[in-house]
Formats: C-alpha cells, structure tokens, sequence
C-alpha cells in the first residue's frame, strides 16, 4: 500500500513546483530592485533642490548690496544645511559634509569654532515639520514656505552671522569662542522671551499699548508724506516712553535688543523675499499685512523692528550704510525726527 | 481569491468603520473649511497650498487609525471562529489564506482613506484648485502606501501577538511612523538616555511620514522625491515579508 | 486494507497530557467511531488527523492522495452567504472546476437536506448549519470523511435522517470517521471504534464482537474508572 506521513494539512507539499519557484523568485527580484533603488537615491547626499536653493541665494548678493549693509556678503559665512543625520557645509565653492553640529531644525546663526555659520535644516526637514507642527517658532510666519521663503531664511540667518562677526550689539560684543561657552554653560537665568512674557503678554496695559503701537506702525510704514511720518513718529515714541515706565530695565532692554537683531534681520529676509517674486504678493501678504499682528514673546519685535526699518528708508535714506547696532532702532528714529 | 471576496464582504458590513470615516470626513472638513482655525504664528492658515500638507496629514493619521482597526481582528476572528479549520483541511497554505485576508483589509482600509481623500480633492476643486484633479490618481497611490504597510503590519503582527498587545505596537507603530519629523526634533531637544530611547524609536520604526508627503508635493507642484517612495515601498514589502513569514502553529 | 493509521499520539496542552500514545487505524470502507465523554480528546485526535494542530508524538499515515472530507463540531459559515454560495466558495478553494461545482451543488445540498434557496446562513438554525456542514465536507467526492459530532443540535427526525445519510455514504464506499457522544446512532452506523477517557485508549470496540450493547460496554468503561 502506498504510504505517507502526513504533514500538516494548512501547507502546501513539500515540493516546490516551478510555478512556485518562479514567484517567489519574482518576489526576491523586486525586494531586492526597491532595495537598490533606495540605497542609491539615499546616496546622494545633500539633494540637487538644497544646492539649487544655496545658488539662487548666491545669485542674489548684488540685489542684496542694494540694501545697503556694509560689507554684507554670504559668502563670508559658512551655510551649513542640517537634514536630520548630516550637516551639509557650503563654503567657498564647495560643499562638505560632517556629523552635525546642532542637531535641532531651526535656523540659526551659531558659533562653530573661530567663526560664525548659518544652520538651516533643508527644506524637505522643514517642509515636514511645519506640516506636522504648524510652522517653526521664530521664523517665517505666514502661508506657504517654498524654495524662496528658504532662500529668504538663509539671508535672515546670514544677516545674523554678520551682526555678531562684525558689531557690538548694543555695545555687547561676544566672540564665537566666548558664544559657544555661554551655550555650553548651564545658564538657569530668564530668557529673553520669558522676560518678555512675563513684562508685556501678561501684563494687560502693556499688551494693549504695545497693540495700539503696532498698528501705529504699520500705519506709518503706508504713510506718504515725510512730515506725517515724523508726527506720528514722534507721536510713537512718547507712547513707548510711557508704556517703558511700567517695565522692568531688563524688559525694555530686551525689547531694543530683539527689534535692533531680528527687526533688521526680518526686514533683510522681507525684501530678499520681495526681490525673487515680481508680483511681491507674498511679500505682501507675509510680511506687510501681518505686521500690525500682536505675537507672544519675542515674535512681535520682528515685526515692529522690520517697521520701524522701513520708517528709517522714509525719513533717514542710507541709515544701513551707517548702521553699526551700537544704538537701539528707536534712537535711530528720534535722530532721524530731531 | 475566494477568500479576501468574503473578509472583504464582511469588513463592508462592518457599521462602526461608516461611523469613523463620516467622523474623519467631518474632520478634514471641518480643517478644510476653516471652521477649525489653523494659525501659524499668529496668522491663520488658509491658503491651499500650505493646508494642503497638514490635511493630507490629518487624514494619513485618521487612514492608519482605520487601517489598525480593520486589520487586527480580521486574522484572529478567522482563527477564533475555527473557518481557518475548513481553509487548512483544502490543502491552502497559510500564506495564501494569510495574505488574501490581509489583502482585504488593506483594500478596505484604502477605501475608507480614499473617501476622505476625495473629500480634500472637492474641497480643492470648490476652492478653485481644479489642476490637482489630475494630479489626485497619482497622488493617492503615493499616499496610500504609508496606510498600505500599516495595513499589513497589522495583520502579521496579529497573528503572532494577542490582540491587546498587537494593538497598542500597530498603533504605536503608525503615530511614530507618521509623527517621525517630530521625534527627529524631539531628538535634537533632549539629551541623554532619553535621546538614545528617541533614536532608538526612530530607528526601529520606518518614517511613513516620508512617502505621505510625496503625495502632497505631487498635488501642490514640489518636487518628488523617488528615494521616500522607494522607502514607502520598501516597509511595504518588508510587511508583507513578515506576513510571510510569521506563521500559525494552530488552525 | 488500512485507509489510515495513527501509532502513539500524543498531544499536551498546558503540562497536562490531553491525547496518550493513542494507535488506532481506519479500515477502507468502514465507518470508525471515536468514542469518549466530554474531554476525552477525541476532537484532538481529529485536529491532530487532520493537521490542524501539531502532534507532541507520534505519526499519522493515511493512504497517498486520499481526498478528505471534514465536518465540524461547530461549523462557522460567513453569515451573508447562502448554501450555495458557501459551497461554491470551498469547492473553489478545492479548485473544482465551476462546471462541475455547478453539477455537484444541488445534488449536494439534496443529500444533506437543504433547499438550494437563497436564505442566508445568518438565518439558519444549528441543524441546518450543521447539515451544510456535511454537504461542504462531501464537496469533491471525498474518500475520507471526518465528522465531529454530525448531529449536534438535530432534532430527533434529523439526527435519523443524518444517520441515514452516514449509512448511504458509507454504503457508497466511504470510509468515515466519527465522533459522536450518541451512542445508539454510533452502533447502527459503525464498524469499529474506540472509546477514549483523559486522552488514553479504553477499549477498541468492534460491532457484534460482544454480545453487550455499545452503551453497556461504555457506562461499563466509562464509569469504571
């Protein structure tokens, strides 16, 4: 009688037909093509988009010099582009990778070494995490970051770089070294922004009347005649004058410091951002319809700083070519009305 | 095919996955419309092109949700309920009967991803956004891929794990996949043990978040990237790999 | 000649031994009994036959390329289907070809006494369950046939009529395995059996060996012990 023992009934024989062979020889293929693929799109390093992007920011430095800032060049920095596992450095011509130094995906101009860099996390990083996240703090606000609002970052950050190699800001000067242990050190102090917090969001005079100015602002950054510029300048400043005499010194230090850094560096990001669209419809949206917009902390200090810079192009022409941060931007508008 | 037609029928007669992709409709909507306020630093979110991404990913997360669903008892109910006895005693081999099953949840969560899908795509075409119709076939393979290997995970961690423990490892599995760019900054913040715990995630589970968004590049006119996509695929085929692999020892 | 033959089975769940070192074999053409009050492992002597679950010992050996056929204890069939959609969704996974699928149905459901209508199985009560039970397990015109409990939830005029059913099957040249816990029904349709308690083998019973009935032998061996 012929004779099996049984094997468990839920397999197929033991035989392997050809047809079988065949699949699972087709299976095998296709793991290991999708496999290929993806090692070798993986190692292309830092993606042609990312060295687009630095070129287009290159291309734009004789616009920028229009600005007017002294000896402003992104070339002198180091522009390092950070994608979640390698720093990507652009540097003089050529791009160099390395294990990253600030593992975080916000821009930022940050001490490395003897010098200054700009760290920014690719677009795709920061194209993903302001869809989860809802933007990145201190950046960009508004709708829509593409290849220009990250050309207009690189500036912003840049502008930074310069700030910090070249000035004294507000008659505070710190070297990459001295920066870099000043990180490095468990410094358990406010920051500026829980300073802020604290002596203008939570105060509700305060807020209201840094509100009413913000608007006061954004009124005077459309005005057209020069005189009604002035007025209302002055105007501005004895209300500020009055709101600071409810301040902490710190907090209004605070205040001068984060308009005179970000203000400028904002307005610098706005009109790169305004050169590379001929509609300026973003620039618009983004940076001039917003401005009037209270933010918490430091937030709302870019956008009454990038104003009071644009209130400076009316009634001070070619105060950037003059500008060494030794002063605050409110002393720069009262020279400019005295 | 006999197989994934039945567990497909049934997973159709199925009411409470109506309630969650009406509730998930209501949702997108709802993101949509504006009637939730989405604000970025301060100023609200409205333009297409930048809603687009946060509702492809409010969807991609409500689509693996249905897809955790539907996909951990289907498995287990065949085994529970003894039909596996009939399906061993003809000789089918546990692949097939495990894959055909596993095919039917896939298939049914996609259907339930591709409804709330379509109601971005008629948001966008009452928006005035109508060249992305053309775009929304492509799109949604590109995007069901993440729900696809969620899908299948699902259904081979079932048959090796009871269904609490698979429950919580498929669900974790789909947030962290979905939410890696967070972690990958949650990474960067902290330091110390909780930094290698983070990366430690990072690395065990595959970033679903890097296919889902092609999808969204494609309907707002950026640039695909092919190296997420072979990713997506990639964990799709190591899936289906475990599905094949992991094996009952009882009917 | 043996159609098929267990020798030393053995099957352990949880530390506790459910089948022990059983061997038995099934003659072509006989209907063999299996059996045992509840616990007795005769549904585990099935699984283990069929291949549904692993054995702790022992082999099993049946005739090459034999068909089977298996009936249930408590068939599940997808509710939304019909009896003819559930026999046509087994004989395709038995890759009958859709022909003679079409032929076998209606004559199929006749024998087991059911209407080919379109009443679903959600609406059918245990004894029609378990008699679409049987037509499935006859799909393909098996050489072995497996039945666990068959008539389990019958009605007294069904259990005869199932019995009647066995007895045509096995009439037919079928040999049939058979567990059951009603013993009347066992000794007018079966050859041989054995009876098993706490998964050992008591007695291999064989019809007209003994003068005593079935059930004395049973409460004989059963209660013995």
């Amino acid at each position: 009688m012929e004779r099996k023992v049984e094997k468990k009934m839920g397999e197929n024989k033991m035989k392997i037909s050809g047809k079988r062979l065949l699949w699972k020889a087709a299976a095998l293929v296709t793991g290991a093509a999708i496999l290929a693929g993806w090692i070798m799109t993986g190692r292309a390093g830092i993606s042609k988009k990312d060295q687009k992007i630095y070129a287009s920011a290159q291309k734009l430095q004789p616009e920028v010099d229009r600005l007017g800032f002294q000896n402003f060049k992104m070339a002198d920095y180091p522009v390092t582009m950070y994608d979640g596992k390698k720093d990507y450095v652009f540097y003089q011509g050529e791009i160099k990778e390395r294990a990253p130094v600030l593992e975080t995906f916000a821009g930022t101009a940050y001490p490395v070494e003897d010098h200054f860099e700009v760290i920014v996390p690719t677009l795709d990083k920061l194209d993903s995490l302001m869809s989860l996240t809802g933007g990145v703090e201190d950046m960009i606000s508004g709708s829509g970051y593409g290849e220009k609002e990250q050309i207009a970052t690189i500036w912003h950050e840049t502008f930074h770089a310069w700030q910090m190699s070249h000035y004294a800001i507000l008659g505070e000067k710190m070297e990459p070294s001295e920066l870099t242990a000043a990180l490095e050190s468990d410094n358990t102090g406010e920051s500026e922004d829980e300073i802020l917090v604290k002596a203008v969001d939570q105060k509700d005079d305060v807020k209201k009347a840094v509100e009413q100015e913000m608007k006061t602002l954004k009124a005077l950054t459309a005005e057209v005649s020069i005189d009604e510029v002035k007025k209302g300048v002055l105007e501005y400043r004895k209300s500020v004058g009055e709101r600071r005499k409810q301040m902490p010194k710190e907090a209004v230090e605070a205040e001068e410091r984060c308009e005179l850094t970000e203000g400028t560096a904002y307005y610098v990001e706005a009109n790169v951002l305004k050169m590379q669209s001929k509609s300026g419809q973003k620039y618009q949206e983004r940076y001039l319809d917003s401005m009037g917009q209270f933010e918490g902390g430091r937030g709302k200090y870019y956008r009454t700083g990038m104003a009071k810079c644009m209130i400076l192009d009316k009634i001070d022409p070619g105060w950037e070519d003059r500008i060494d941060f030794s002063k605050s931007l409110d002393t720069l508008l009262d020279e400019a009305v005295r | 095919m006999g197989i994934m037609k039945n567990a497909l029928r049934e997973r159709i007669r199925r009411k409470d996955i109506y309630v969650v992709v009406v509730i998930g409709m209501i949702i997108v909507m709802m993101c949509m419309s504006g009637a939730a306020t989405l604000s970025i630093n301060g100023v609200s979110v409205t333009e297409f092109e930048m809603m687009m991404p946060l509702v492809m990913n409010v969807i991609s997360v409500l689509g693996g949700g249905i897809a955790v669903a539907l996909s951990l008892r289907t498995i287990p109910n065949e085994y529970e309920r003894r039909t596996s006895h009939l399906v061993w005693i003809r000789g089918i081999s546990q692949w097939k009967y495990h894959s055909q099953l596993a095919l039917a949840s896939m298939i049914s969560s996609l259907g339930a991803l591709f409804i709330l899908y379509v109601g971005v795509l008629v948001f966008a075409v009452m928006r005035g956004e109508i060249q992305i119709l053309l775009k929304g076939i492509p799109a949604f393979f590109l995007f069901s891929i993440s729900t696809a290997a969620v899908s299948l995970f699902t259904s081979a961690v079932s048959l090796v794990l009871p269904g609490m423990a698979a429950g919580v490892l498929c669900t974790a599995f789909m947030l962290i996949g979905t939410m890696h760019p967070i972690l990958e900054t949650v990474s960067g913040i902290v330091s110390g043990v909780a930094r290698g715990l983070v990366n430690g995630v990072l690395f065990a589970v595959p970033n679903l978040y890097g296919v889902e968004v092609q999808a969204a590049n494609l309907l707002s006119g950026k640039t695909v990237q092919v190296h997420n996509i072979l990713g997506g695929l990639l964990v799709l085929y190591v899936c289906a790999v475990m599905l094949y692999v992991f094996r009952r020892k009882e009917a | 000649m043996e159609m098929l033959s267990c020798s030393h089975l053995k099957k352990i769940y949880q530390k506790q031994c459910v089948v022990n070192e059983l061997s038995f074999s099934v003659r072509k053409g006989e209907a063999f009994a299996l059996l045992g009050s509840n616990g007795a492992g005769k549904t585990t002597t099935i699984k283990m036959i069929l291949g549904l679950i692993p054995k702790d010992g022992g082999t099993v050996e049946r005739q090459a390329d034999i068909r089977i056929g298996y009936s249930p204890e408590t068939p599940y069939f997808h509710p939304f289907l019909n009896a003819r959609e559930v026999l046509e969704f087994y004989g395709g996974l038995q890759n009958i070809p859709k022909k003679e699928l079409k032929e076998q149905i209606p004559m199929l459901l006749e024998r087991a006494g059911l209407e080919d209508s379109k009443t679903k199985v959600k609406n059918y009560s245990k004894g029609m369950l378990q008699r679409l039970a049987l037509a499935q397990a006859l799909l393909g015109d098996p050489q072995l046939l497996i039945l666990d409990e068959p008539s389990a939830g019958l009605d007294a005029l069904g259990r005869v009529e199932m019995m009647h059913t066995i007895q045509s099957l096995k009439e037919e040249g079928r040999t049939i395995i058979i567990n059951s816990h009603i013993l009347n029904d066992i000794e007018r349709v079966c050859d041989r059996g054995i009876i098993m308690k706490k998964g050992n083998l008591l007695y291999e019973w064989e019809k007209g060996k003994e003068v005593r009935s079935l059930e004395e032998i049973f409460v004989d061996r059963i209660g013995g012990n």
